[in-house]
């Protein structure tokens, strides 16, 4: 189906596009922090710049991350009464816990939007740049992950009754998802 | 409200959503009991929850002991305390015990050190007849142990979430780290005489100054990265950028154990476990901006010191509620939850908040090898391709043990105190016990 082949296009392009940016955030955030050293001990001139773009780039890192920890299913999460429901309560406890999480996220983005709109014309006070580069982080990655709990709340209807028992973690060398 | 509040989280939990969604939730239920307008304050404390330029030390050490695991870093320290410890009876144990003890001295991660010194060490292990589930439960527990010593993510966070300081939390774990270490180097050398465990081959001098001489770099390490933070030269975040390019330097450009083809995997890796963290934080901070509105956290902390009376009461209610809760969900979560109400009501009661902080982290690296919710646990269970119910039995030695050092390290605060006073952190001397 034609259909289908564009959204696996465009979910793959997504997560390609969610992967790159937390790598190459990490790498700018050990940077900026490595440059802040840098300055002060080498050069002996502290940088005014370093530790609010550092902050600024932990919140986009923290709100990625969030986003790529979720696709993959491995948040905290307390399985030990689910796994001992008989499956047709299984279903209907991951069904409603499915949605309740698309709730949240879809709740989240819209207050998010509404709270980056209201800080425009606000500025950094070291760097000068508008606030909402910072705080559209929140309305990125409650986008992300509302798109992601909508599709696991229909993976839960239309899918096998289980949910997967907790994996056990692997050792670094196939743990790339 | 705290009812409404409450049932939310609680259902949220038992349903199985993430614990930071179920966070979340009920802080967006108190929000639009007060009032629905207060909704676009929780993006905003989300945000407030992770914007901290000393949270920044999480991402880069779990980076920086992702990327020192792999680049070869880790194995050369197991290889040298294989030249150190290999002639003793049950060597190799030591071996393991040595390494995530060093290995966790630039790595954050107690489930990196674990995974790191893990599959350096169990093929070994398993080569030398050692019994495969005592081999397991044994990296599990020194895994999981070590991550007292700093630098150590679960000490970032209890500092940032109750406010105490992460240099001091630092200095603090250290000797508690090193004596759950020489516990479990006792408990390895009596099961070396019992179950007979091999010897490992001699070394000749010269292979031995080789393996020296090319772990140097790798020895390092712990120097400048504990040194820096000790030494105030600089702070936590500032000592784990500094980790992650000199693990980068040291692993791409003298051992080129790893190239640049495979910094996406390790990045990504580390990005993982940093959302696990970081977004149950940003939920925290929302949730605790609606507990502390209705001054919920002020209550329970009275509540818990009126219960107490004694910080040796208290310690011990501490000590039996975290061992229950590490049966049923991870610990950190955990900890950023409850931290915040339980500092201020162990100061109340005359602790000195670093021994707080510390004894927690002690209960935290148990909750990390116990069943059925410990990771280092799972990451050992991997490495030896054993089901986790095949490691209960072997564990319950190594758990005892270190029950017994927690509650040594629990009630003889000095312990703790010695030596981050040594070095000037004296922020509560005059109410510590």
């Amino acid at each position: 189906m034609a259909s289908n082949a564009v959204l696996n296009f465009v979910g793959r392009a997504a997560r390609f596009a969610l992967e790159a940016s937390i790598c190459a955030v990490l790498l700018a955030l050990t940077a900026v922090v490595f440059a802040q050293v840098v300055a002060r001990y080498i050069f002996e001139s502290p940088l005014s710049w370093s530790e609010e773009m550092a902050r600024f780039l932990m919140m986009w890192l923290g709100m990625l991350c969030a986003a790529y920890a979720f696709r993959l299913g491995s948040h905290f999460t307390l399985r030990i009464v689910v796994e001992r429901l008989p499956g047709g309560l299984r279903r209907a406890a991951a069904l409603a816990m499915h949605l309740g999480v698309a709730v949240f996220f879809a709740v989240l983005l819209w207050f998010s939007i509404k709270f980056v709109s209201s800080v425009s014309g606000h500025r950094a006070p070291a760097m000068q740049i508008p606030m909402e580069v910072p705080y559209a982080s929140i309305v990125v990655g409650a986008a992300l992950m509302t798109l992601e709990a909508l599709r696991q709340a229909w993976r839960a209807a239309v899918g096998p009754v289980d949910t997967p028992p907790r994996a056990p973690a692997r050792p670094p060398q196939n743990a790339r998802d | 409200m705290g009812g409404l509040v409450a049932l939310t989280l609680f259902g949220a939990l038992i349903l199985a959503a993430p614990i930071a969604v179920a966070l979340g939730l009920a802080a967006m239920a108190g929000l639009v009991y007060m009032s629905p307008d207060f909704l676009v304050l929780m993006p905003q404390k989300m945000l407030s929850g992770v914007d901290s330029f000393t949270l920044l030390a999480i991402p880069l050490f779990i980076l920086a002991g992702t990327i020192m695991g792999r680049g070869g870093i880790a194995r050369r320290i197991v290889s040298m305390a294989l030249t150190m410890v290999g002639r003793f009876r049950g060597g190799l144990g030591f071996v393991v015990i040595l390494s995530t003890m060093f290995f966790s001295g630039v790595c954050g991660s107690a489930s990196a050190d674990t995974a790191a010194v893990g599959s350096a060490t169990m093929p070994e292990m398993l080569k030398r007849k050692y019994p495969r589930a005592f081999a397991t439960a044994l990296l599990a527990a020194s895994g999981a142990t070590a991550s007292l010593i700093p630098p150590s993510i679960d000490l970032i966070i209890i500092g940032v979430v109750s406010g105490v300081s992460i240099g001091g939390l630092f200095a603090a774990g250290l000797l508690p780290g090193l004596f759950n270490g020489l516990a479990l180097l006792a408990l390895c050398y009596y099961f070396g005489r019992k179950l007979d465990l091999p010897i490992t081959d001699p070394m000749h001098w010269r292979e031995k100054l080789h393996v020296f001489s090319e772990g140097f770099l790798a020895l390092l390490m712990p120097a400048i990265i504990l040194g820096g933070i000790l030494g105030g030269i600089f702070t936590p975040t500032e000592a784990s950028a500094v980790a992650v390019v000199y693990g980068l330097i040291v692993s791409l450009f003298v051992y080129r154990e790893i190239g640049l083809a495979d910094l996406p995997a390790l990045l990504l890796e580390a990005g993982k476990l940093t959302g696990m963290v970081l977004f149950v934080l940003a939920a925290a901070s929302a949730f605790s901006f609606v507990l502390a509105f209705e001054r919920i956290p002020q209550d329970l902390a009275a509540f818990i010191i009126e219960y107490a009376r004694h910080w040796m009461v208290f310690v011990l209610m501490v000590n039996i509620m975290f061992f229950l809760l590490g049966m049923i969900m991870d610990a950190l979560p955990a900890i950023i939850i409850l931290m915040p109400i339980l500092v201020p009501a162990g100061i109340a009661l005359g602790m000195d908040p670093l021994h707080i902080g510390i004894f927690v982290a002690a209960n935290v690296s148990i909750s990390l090898f116990t069943p059925p919710v410990g990771v280092c646990l799972y990451v050992a269970c991997g490495l030896s391709k054993l089901p986790i119910e095949a490691v209960f039995r072997p564990l319950l030695p190594f758990l005892a043990v270190l029950l017994m050092t927690l509650m040594i390290i629990s009630y003889v605060p000095e312990i703790t105190i010695f030596f981050p006073r040594a070095l000037g952190y004296n922020i509560m001397t005059d109410t510590a016990p």
